[in-house]
């Protein structure tokens, strides 16, 4: 099988994803170096527990059950909304770029003019959106596992959870930009509807344990699959994985139709 | 018998507001080198589009080897050779890596021209493409249209950014594809791209194909330019509605105390010859207009001498000229 395509995308953008994959794996090993001095701060939980609970949620912790001065709980504490965040951006980033983007640029209308199916090409972009966002897992995987030198101690089975609940989101999100962009051919509306949707599925996410009346809404955001329920600590459920990677095969599926509907932009 | 090398039937593409074209027919036979012409903005690169299925047709149709240009996209493209007029490479590739990874994408790692364009064109395959100049990505481009010995070249717009030097140099390369039996379909706005190598053209203006002549044809029905002096002062009634006479301008010679007349001439000469000769004549030259002319013409749609002014806007096709 040939992956001409795949690779080309990944060339194109791997100055940046190098960067966003050290950038991380630095940002996560800093946090866990300084655990040492955080375990040994036995007030913290009294202080943490003075928080509004609103605003642990956003950051997502739970307070009243977390020991923050705990591994998994001082790694949830800072990890469980920046590790999303990070891949979620990652994800769309790429996935906006590699299809629209380069429909904008010109360069997608060359590669179309030789015997390559819009099919294919949909399908190539999108497996190198799942290995960019499986790199950026994996370089985080790898700072969290280097805080084993710093006493911090996590469970290979959440380390595993928690990354793959990662780039599951990531991989969801990137695949929405890139459908988005599919349809339309504009980058820029690609990663403007990813985006937006990923901040309304976060606030919902994160506010249904504290606010009444969002809690229903729940089960519609991917955030709530992947991280309501702190795989970190609590590993990842079968139907969690299955949703979120359900959505991501049913958007790569719309991409393939919704592009090869269309005329090419030029 | 082959089938066609394209075949276009009353294809129609509508799309923004003014882009398109209209029922457009056409028919490119294997082994010609047929010349695309019209300004820019005609529709020339729509039309090639929806032959490279970038664009799906209002209606009508477009087949290309006998192949239909969107069901069977991806074998037509197999079997042609395409340089876009608004040419986007990688970047950050050098030109060899860019001709590399295009072989690869073809299936056909080795192009078997590949080489021989890269030093007749003198391409420049160690720098990334992005710091090359327009002209020379223009050869890069070239050369990923043909390495592969396609049966069907489809340029717009080629030559944009070449030297005259390498200019003289893919027509010649163009002429050896027909030799080979191979065909080329050229688009491109100036004529001076396409007179000296095309078999026949297209000239396609507003959307609408207004003409498809050999070059001979073109050529043949050319006006002429006539300038005559005369001795003395010589009167405009003689010469007005003279069969094949237009744009009459008759003032005062410049050059010496007499008239002078200037006007186009497309037909036989002989009446205006004889009313001159009512006169003394002290010199007479007439010009063959070149091609650029009457491309002009057609673009401006004013060669029929019967067209109503009101029917400017809506003319229809079928145009000729003489």
């Amino acid at each position: 099988m040939s992956v001409e395509i795949l690779e080309r995308s990944m060339a194109e953008r791997r100055r940046s994803t190098i960067g966003w994959c050290l950038g991380a794996a630095a940002y996560t090993l800093i946090n866990v170096a300084v655990y040492p001095q955080v375990r040994s701060q036995s007030g913290l939980n009294d202080l943490l527990k003075e928080y509004p609970p609103a605003l642990m949620s956003m950051m997502g912790i739970d307070a009243k059950t977390l020991d923050i001065t705990s591994a998994v709980g001082y790694l949830s504490s800072q990890m469980n909304m920046i590790g999303p965040l990070l891949l979620v951006m990652l994800g769309i980033a790429f996935g906006s770029a590699s299809l629209a983007g380069e429909e904008e640029s010109g360069t997608l209308g060359m590669v179309l003019s030789y015997p390559v199916s819009r099919a294919r090409v949909v399908v190539e972009k999108g497996a190198a959106l799942l290995l960019v966002v499986g790199l950026m897992a994996l370089a985080l995987l790898t700072a969290i596992l280097a805080g084993r030198l710093f006493d911090l101690d996590i469970p290979l089975s959440g380390l595993i959870a928690f990354s793959g609940s990662l780039a599951l989101l990531g991989a969801l999100f990137g695949m929405l930009a890139l459908a988005v962009g599919a349809a339309t051919g504009s980058k820029a509306l690609g990663t403007g509807v990813a985006a937006t949707v990923a901040a309304a599925t976060y606030l919902v996410s994160s506010l249904a344990p504290v606010v009444s009346g969002v809690g229903p809404l729940r089960w519609a955001s991917p955030f709530w699959y992947a991280t309501g329920n702190n795989p970190l600590a609590n590993g990842l459920a079968v139907r969690d994985v299955a949703v979120l990677a359900a959505g991501t095969l049913v958007l790569w599926a719309v991409a393939v139709v919704a592009f090869d509907r269309r005329d090419l932009r030029g | 018998m082959p089938p066609a090398a394209i075949e276009i039937r009353s294809l129609t593409k509508r799309y923004g507001t003014v882009r398109g074209i209209d029922d457009i027919d056409l028919l490119v036979q294997p082994g010609e080198i047929f010349g695309f012409l019209g300004p820019n903005g005609a529709g020339k690169t729509t039309t090639i589009r929806v032959l490279l299925d970038e664009l799906r047709p209002t209606s009508g149709r477009a087949t290309v080897l006998g192949l239909d240009s969107h069901d069977d996209a991806t074998a037509v493209h197999r079997r042609i050779g395409y340089l876009p007029g608004d040419l986007a490479l990688y970047d950050r590739l050098t030109g060899a890596a860019h001709l590399d990874w295009l072989g690869r994408l073809r299936g056909d790692p080795h192009p078997v021209d590949r080489d021989r364009l890269v030093e007749r064109f003198e391409v420049e395959l160690d720098r990334p493409i992005r710091e090359l100049s327009k002209g020379n990505r223009q050869k890069v481009g070239l050369v990923q249209a043909f390495m592969h010995r396609p049966e069907l070249v489809i340029l717009d717009e080629p030559t944009s950014g070449l030297d005259p030097l390498m200019q003289d140099e893919f027509q010649q390369l163009l002429r050896e594809l027909v030799d080979e039996g191979r065909t080329v379909f050229l688009s491109s706005h100036s004529l001076d791209e396409v007179q000296h190598v095309a078999d026949r053209v297209g000239i396609i203006r507003s959307g609408r194909l207004v003409t498809v002549q050999t070059v001979d044809d073109l050529e043949a029905a050319a006006v002429h330019r006539v300038e005559i002096r005369f001795a003395e002062v010589v009167d405009q009634a003689a010469f007005v509605g003279l069969p094949g006479v237009r744009d009459l301008e008759i003032d005062d010679d410049p050059a010496g105390s007499g008239s002078r007349l200037r006007c186009s001439l497309s037909g036989d000469p002989d009446l205006l010859v004889k009313a001159a000769a009512a006169h003394t004549v002290t010199d007479l030259v007439s010009q063959h207009a070149d091609l650029e002319e009457i491309f002009l013409t057609f673009y401006r749609g004013d060669s029929d001498e019967s067209v109503r002014p009101e029917a400017g806007a809506e003319r229809e096709e079928g145009l000729h000229v003489g």
